[in-house]
């Protein structure tokens, strides 16, 4: 079998920190080629290597028989690379990133319509929409287009479908397997393990060094601690009838366009409530109504007994809020933020000295509560962004997608975090893309255009819908969903 | 051709579709020129004044005429006390007093008698309005000795060349220049580099079959041509709007001032070479550039009056040198050889930076 990439001992280091270490690897031409391996590991390093971006320390690579070194220009003639920040010009429409980028690799649209004719069919219905305006998936397509434009011989996807809703990504991977039809080699990193599965051979990395090389099966069984942990169990045995969020009709409008339509639920005291949705379904808008940042276009939402629309700053300072975005100061070190959290939610100076080391003890992060934060890996981050938003014991917390990026063992750790504050009597009212994590939860509901289409328990919604899994739940329900009402509901 | 016209399409759409970006492209100059032109400015015009007298004789009549009759005064107030007097500056109803002993008319008719008083919490003010005062009292006072025969004193005569009506827009349009031009071509073209290095597009740029120092010189483009308008739109805007004349050749002028768009260019290519974030390029570009511009390029304080170590820095700095050659050409109209020096700094500066950029340069990402 030809390989069409090869690397033989490569290694690099940022300062102090190895970001890979002795790194051998063949990729055969025309496979789809899996990198899978938790956050930090030096998935991205290997791409930017490869893609001639970065000069390793050692060792050598060649893509398509060319010194990554050496013969960047070749290279970068051959490949196409998406890096894992959506890389298109947000203030230039569809059509005019398009174009840019097929005239930068010397070719035009029309010279090569037919690479990509099946992909920019799905987003030619808004050409003449900025890219910033469009949804997860859409940018994600119109990222590939631009990465596909010139024929490359090889794909270089670095974390291709980060943040992207289970219908998109499956569509993705249908595009992926018919490039790969047209003799198409593909290198692609992903967290998901399903989108794993999909490729023909995947590598497992960790802390910059290769496990192992193997079909997914092997790998997926042989590293089964790490990839696919054990499902959680959890009796939730507080919940009683009290609601701590009632919502009633609300509604949200944005000029002409309905972002939330309607919708009504409650979620009870100490439950874990799942708040699932495709990017775009309006799941945003309704979480911010309810932590009393938006006001409502009409409807009612108390939360916690407090009316959103006039006593938002009552809300505010009794819950807990951790999104993905913005959760922690990278340069103050795991104590500070500790303590400047709890100060700005009044918690009194006297309580924070011993309940931070509790906090810390019990999350794990005792020897590292002087380090920098921006030193933490991705998945600590998380844990430590969680205990601070539950610090000043809020009865009620909202996280905003908590988990993005890190892999499933990490996932299922802070679950464990979830389940101890739950356990104590604090409402979960949590989004996630991730399926296996929408299992965890008591109950969960499914919006689609600013609607919800299914709440219960989901054990009661596969039931339901005759599903195996929640994936399948989801995409029976978010399938009808048109791609049109999808673009509007992001704009 | 192709890649290089599709560059700067992608480059003017960033411009004109980032509010703010086009607001300060286009909106920078103008204001600029009309604050500078008509709300700052030096020159003594309706000083508020009072008179203390108490001979109400033709002479002192005469002198206060000739004081309300200039445009730089205005007799406010006329007092009989020095009580009075010290009220007014108290109250700040007055800037400067004259005045005048009680038997004006019987003295010997000079200046020395005369006592002129100005408000000094501004220093500078205070000595050009009192300079201005004493001139158009001595004038005043000659004129009366002339009408009354038998002395013969000679005045000593000032003349003011290339300014002759002192106004403080001749001095500052050519560090306004210098100014915005270094605004547009080093802030801006270094913040539009390093934005792509942000969002990641810079990585999808590079793998690509482009020469990186095209990429990069072909967003230093689109710069270029903004800052040949803005140069237009100021030398039109303080020709026709603040009546500043070009003494000299306008081509000459452009010449220089095409050498200072290239070196400030450079300067914002050097900056994108060196920075990562947008704000580190914003600080470097408004702490590093604009502030020495705007202190060193002559359009608040005189270079010359700075003390030596300052003198020194401001050698340093491109639009110190792009003002004093503006300055000659355009103002005092003087040949190209006079500002051969400014011109061979401005120069060497150019072709340092791009030294310095190449090296700089990189391929790859780090």
């Amino acid at each position: 079998m030809e390989h069409i990439i090869e690397i033989n001992h490569v290694s690099k280091r940022y300062g102090k920190v190895k970001a890979l270490l002795d790194v051998t690897l063949q990729v055969r031409k025309g496979e789809v080629f899996g990198l899978i391996g938790p956050d930090g590991s030096g998935k991205s390093t290997l791409f930017r290597i490869l893609t001639t971006l970065l000069l390793a320390d050692s060792g050598t690579a060649t893509v398509n028989g060319w010194n990554t070194a050496k013969d960047f220009k070749q290279i970068r003639r051959i490949v196409g690379y998406m890096p894992g920040k959506f890389s298109l010009y947000q203030d230039l429409t569809v059509k005019e990133n398009l174009e840019f980028f097929a005239t930068i690799f010397h070719t035009t649209v029309a010279a090569h319509y037919e690479q990509i004719r099946e992909i920019y069919e799905q987003i030619a219905p808004f050409r003449d929409r900025q890219a910033g305006a469009l949804s997860g998936g859409m940018k994600q397509k119109l990222a590939l287009c631009c990465a596909l434009i010139h024929e490359p011989a090889i794909l270089f996807l670095d974390e291709p479908t980060t943040g992207v809703d289970p219908v998109s990504r499956k569509e993705f991977w249908e595009i992926l397997r018919r490039l790969q039809e047209r003799g198409i080699t593909i290198m692609i990193s992903t967290p998901f393990m399903d989108e794993a599965r999909r490729c023909d051979r995947i590598a497992f990395i960790q802390n910059g060094e290769i496990k192992d090389v193997d079909s997914p099966t092997v790998i997926l069984e042989r590293f089964k601690d790490i990839l696919c942990p054990p499902p959680l169990t959890h009796k939730n045995s507080l919940t009683d009838s009290q609601p701590v969020i009632q919502v009633k009709q609300l509604v949200k409008q944005f000029g002409n366009f309905t972002a939330v339509d309607h919708i009504s639920f409650e979620v009870k005291r100490g439950e874990i409530f799942g708040f699932l949705g495709a990017n775009g379904a309006g799941k945003t808008t309704a979480m911010r109504i309810l932590c009393g940042l938006s006001r409502p276009t009409s409807g009612e939402a108390l939360v916690m007994g407090y009316d959103v629309r006039t006593q938002s700053e009552d809300i505010k300072r009794h819950i807990g809020y951790m999104s993905q975005k913005f959760s922690l100061y990278e340069d103050l070190s795991v104590r500070e933020n500790i303590r400047l959290f709890a100060g700005i939610y009044g918690v009194p100076d006297k309580d924070i000295a011993p309940r931070s080391d509790q906090t810390l003890h019990r999350i794990g992060l005792f020897d590292e509560r002087d380090t920098l934060v921006k030193e933490l890996p991705l998945g600590w981050k998380q844990r430590l962004a969680f205990s601070i938003s539950i610090f000043h014991e809020p009865r009620l917390v909202f996280l905003d997608e908590p988990t993005g990026g890190v892999d499933p063992a990490t996932r299922r750790q802070f679950w464990q975090f979830i389940y101890h504050a739950a356990d104590q009597g604090i409402t979960i009212f949590v989004t996630t893309h991730y399926m296996d994590e929408a299992e965890y939860c008591d109950r969960i509901s499914i919006m689609v255009d600013g609607q919800i289409k299914a709440l219960d328990t989901p054990a009661n919604l596969k039931r339901r819908f005759t599903a195996k899994d929640l994936d399948e739940v989801f995409q029976q329900l978010t399938r009808n969903a048109t791609n049109l009402s999808k673009q509007n509901h992001e704009s | 051709m192709k890649q290089f016209v599709a560059f700067i399409r992608k480059e003017f759409y960033h411009i004109f579709r980032d509010r703010r970006t086009t607001l300060i492209l286009i909106g920078m100059p103008i204001t600029q020129i009309i604050l500078f032109g008509f709300a700052i400015s030096t020159e003594v015009k309706n000083v508020q004044t009072a008179i203390l007298s108490n001979s109400p004789d033709i002479e002192t009549r005469h002198v206060i005429d000739r004081l309300d009759a200039s445009e730089y005064f205005t007799i406010k107030y006329i007092v009989h006390s020095s009580e009075e007097l010290n009220e007014l500056f108290r109250q700040n109803k007055i800037e400067l007093a004259i005045a005048f002993p009680d038997d004006f008319n019987k003295q010997r008719l000079d200046t020395e008698n005369l006592q002129i008083i100005a408000d000094a919490t501004d220093p500078n003010q205070a000595i050009i309005r009192s300079t201005y005062a004493n001139g158009i009292i001595s004038t005043a006072l000659a004129e009366l000795r002339q009408t009354s025969p038998g002395e013969h004193l000679t005045l000593v005569h000032s003349r003011l060349l290339y300014n002759p009506r002192m106004q403080s827009t001749y001095n500052f349009v050519p560090g306004i220049m210098g100014l915005i031009l270094m605004l547009i071509c080093a802030m801006m073209t270094s913040i539009s580099i390093v934005r792509e290095k942000e969002t990641g597009t810079m990585e999808v740029l590079l793998v690509s079959p482009m020469n990186a120092l095209f990429v990069t010189l072909s967003k230093a483009v689109p710069y270029f041509v903004l800052s040949l308008l803005n140069l237009a739109t100021i030398l039109l805007l303080s020709v026709f709007v603040l009546k500043v004349p070009v003494a000299g050749s306008l081509a000459t002028l452009l010449g220089i001032s095409l050498l200072f768009i290239f070196v400030s260019l450079a300067l914002g290519l050097f900056i994108s070479c060196v920075t990562r974030t947008q704000v580190a390029a914003m600080l470097i570009s408004g702490m590093v550039l604009m502030i020495p511009t705007i202190i060193f390029s002559g359009i608040i304080f005189p270079i010359e009056s700075m003390p030596t170590v300052l003198q020194g820095i401001s050698c340093l700095i491109p639009a110190r040198w792009y003002a004093s050659a503006v300055r000659k050409v355009m103002i005092e109209g003087v040949p190209f050889a006079f500002v051969l020096q400014e011109t061979g700094i401005l120069m060497a500066m150019a072709i340092l930076l791009v030294i310095l950029t190449t090296r700089k340069f990189k391929n790859r990402l780090e």
